[in-house]
């Protein structure tokens, strides 16, 4: 049972670090408090995890064939990848970093599914591009409906208070359901966990990860956000929950850090054409390659080494 | 969650009500100041100096809880700064009046019968652009649509405002048989500290039409 603290540490890692891309604008800018935030995000993680969780879940274990000792290394993998990325300020995604390790195992033992496999790397490269042509098209909707209707300061505040938390529910929410696969999923394969204690852990991992530790990133991350408008900033949130969410149905992980990028980049599409930074997009490139590589080749060392030894 | 989130906002809502109807009374104490140092009436001019003195601060005092309230975090972040500033900029009206009543009290210049019509329509004016100025920041919080309309009468009326100012000093230079230069440029600065109540609240009204601009981005 021990093997799962490196899933465990993987989950409190993923919601130290996401918890940004839900509360962080509300946050930075005073909008939501942060004892509020990570409260509220807590909670729903976990509701998430546990309604909606199951199907990244499956994908995981459909994905390659794992036993409880190649599954504790794959999770130890992934979160040493992710530690190490962190400390070389490289941009990192937990399920691109389980993914590298399982496709490891998968490659070890011969059990690699390229079906899954494949549509894993389609869902990654089409995260970020689903969330900018989503938070387009929401952007644009929510202009033509608000357009002329709002009556007066109050009631603009008001709305996008709501917005705000309405949006940083839904997406603890849609957080919890897709990535807590990345944290207890590899078990259920294994037979250590149900898939209902699976999503159980994994929430609950998440949710202290972002109780505990979330603020730093909380800030820096909602501050850039903020510098966009109001209706921007709701509108790039509520684009990376409903890319998220979507992607939890099609039961793949993705990550919600290059989701937001992307919902960020279709609401500049809106009002100039040049707010593509090819900057961000090599980020997001980059962390595609990096991520998984490194965590695949983390996980090959550290599968040859226990061959040698047992 | 909603109800509480409009309760605080509501709350600031009055009380920047509340300053600008202070900016508002000092402006006009400030007037009356005026109107009687106009008639000759010194002593009472600057008992109303007084209360202009008094008002102003009432208004600082006002500000200050809006200040403290506004960045505790009501309203979103792009109105309140620019709802900061516009509240800041309300009270430097009060500051300018405060000024006028400030001359008042330590100059109490006689004023020449030739230039009593200009500063007496001056006075008017500022009364009249400081109650727009009024309208403008309560349709903020009532029918923003409305504000445009009120800013462009402040800045019409500071318009005005100038040349009545311009008509008094051209009056007190090239006119008036005034022997003293230290007299002239004394009257001059009254002038002056008129018309830059008006100046303050054209300047204002810039800053309330951002924030309706904001609403319609």
């Amino acid at each position: 049972m021990f093997r799962i603290v490196s899933g465990i540490y993987l989950g409190w890692g993923l919601g130290a670090n996401d918890a940004a891309n839900i509360f962080g604008t509300g946050v930075a800018s005073g909008v939501v408090r942060y004892r509020t935030a990570v409260i509220l995000t807590a909670i729903f993680v976990l509701i998430g995890a546990y309604f909606e969780g199951s199907k990244g879940i499956e994908t995981y274990g459909k994905l390659a064939v794992m036993d409880l000792n190649t599954a504790f290394i794959a999770s130890l993998s992934a979160a040493i990848t992710i530690n190490v990325l962190t400390i070389f300020a490289l941009p990192v995604s937990t399920s691109q970093a389980i993914v590298g390790s399982i496709v490891a195992v998968g490659i070890m033992s011969g059990g690699l599914s390229l079906k899954i496999m494949t549509k894993v790397l389609l869902s990654w490269v089409l995260t970020p591009i689903g969330a900018a042509v989503i938070s387009y098209g929401l952007y644009r909707t929510f202009g033509w409906l608000l357009e002329g209707r709002i009556k007066n300061v109050r009631v603009w505040s008001l709305l996008m208070k709501v917005g705000f938390y309405a949006a940083g529910i839904y997406g603890a929410y849609t957080l919890g359901a897709n990535n807590v696969a990345n944290s207890t999923g590899v078990f259920v394969k294994a037979g250590l966990l149900t898939p209902t204690m699976a999503t159980l852990i994994g929430g609950l991992s998440i949710g202290l990860g972002v109780l505990t530790f979330s603020k730093r990133v909380m800030m820096t991350v909602g501050k850039r956000i903020t510098e966009m408008s109001d209706l921007a900033a709701l509108v790039a949130v509520l684009g990376q929950a409903v890319t998220v969410h979507i992607f939890t149905w099609v039961g793949v992980p993705v990550s919600s850090s290059q989701a937001i990028v992307g919902a960020v980049l279709g609401v500049g599409l809106v009002k100039s054409s040049g707010a593509v930074n090819l900057k961000v997009l090599g980020n997001i490139g980059l962390g595609w390659i990096s991520t998984p590589t490194a965590s695949f080749a983390i996980t090959f060392i550290l599968l040859r080494i226990y061959s040698m030894l047992f | 969650m909603s109800f509480f989130i409009h309760k605080k906002e509501k709350h600031i809502v009055e009380q920047i009500k509340q300053h600008v109807d202070l900016v508002v009374e000092t402006v006009y104490l400030a007037c009356k100041a005026l109107e009687l140092l106009i008639e000759g009436k010194k002593e009472e001019s600057m008992a109303h100096t007084k209360k202009v003195h008094k008002k102003e601060h009432e208004a600082d005092t006002v500000q200050r809880e809006i200040d403290k309230e506004m960045f505790g975090g009501a309203f979103m972040p792009s109105i309140r700064e620019v709802l900061f500033i516009a509240v800041d900029s309300v009270d430097k009206v009060a500051n300018r009046a405060e000024k006028l009543g400030d001359f008042i009290t330590l100059i109490h210049p006689d004023v020449p019968r030739p230039l009593q019509d200009d500063l007496r329509k001056m006075s008017k004016l500022t009364c009249n652009g400081v109650k727009k100025m009024k309208d403008a920041i309560y349709n903020l919080f009532e029918n923003v649509k409305q504000v445009h309309k009120d800013t462009i009468e402040v800045e019409r009326l500071e318009a005005e405002v100038d040349k009545y100012a311009w008509k008094a000093l051209d009056t007190l230079f090239n006119k008036l048989k005034i022997e003293k230069f230290s007299e002239r440029m004394m009257l001059r600065e009254m002038i002056i500290h008129l018309s830059s109540i008006s100046n303050k609240m054209e300047d204002t009204s810039d800053k309330i039409d951002i924030i309706a601009l904001k609403l319609r981005s």
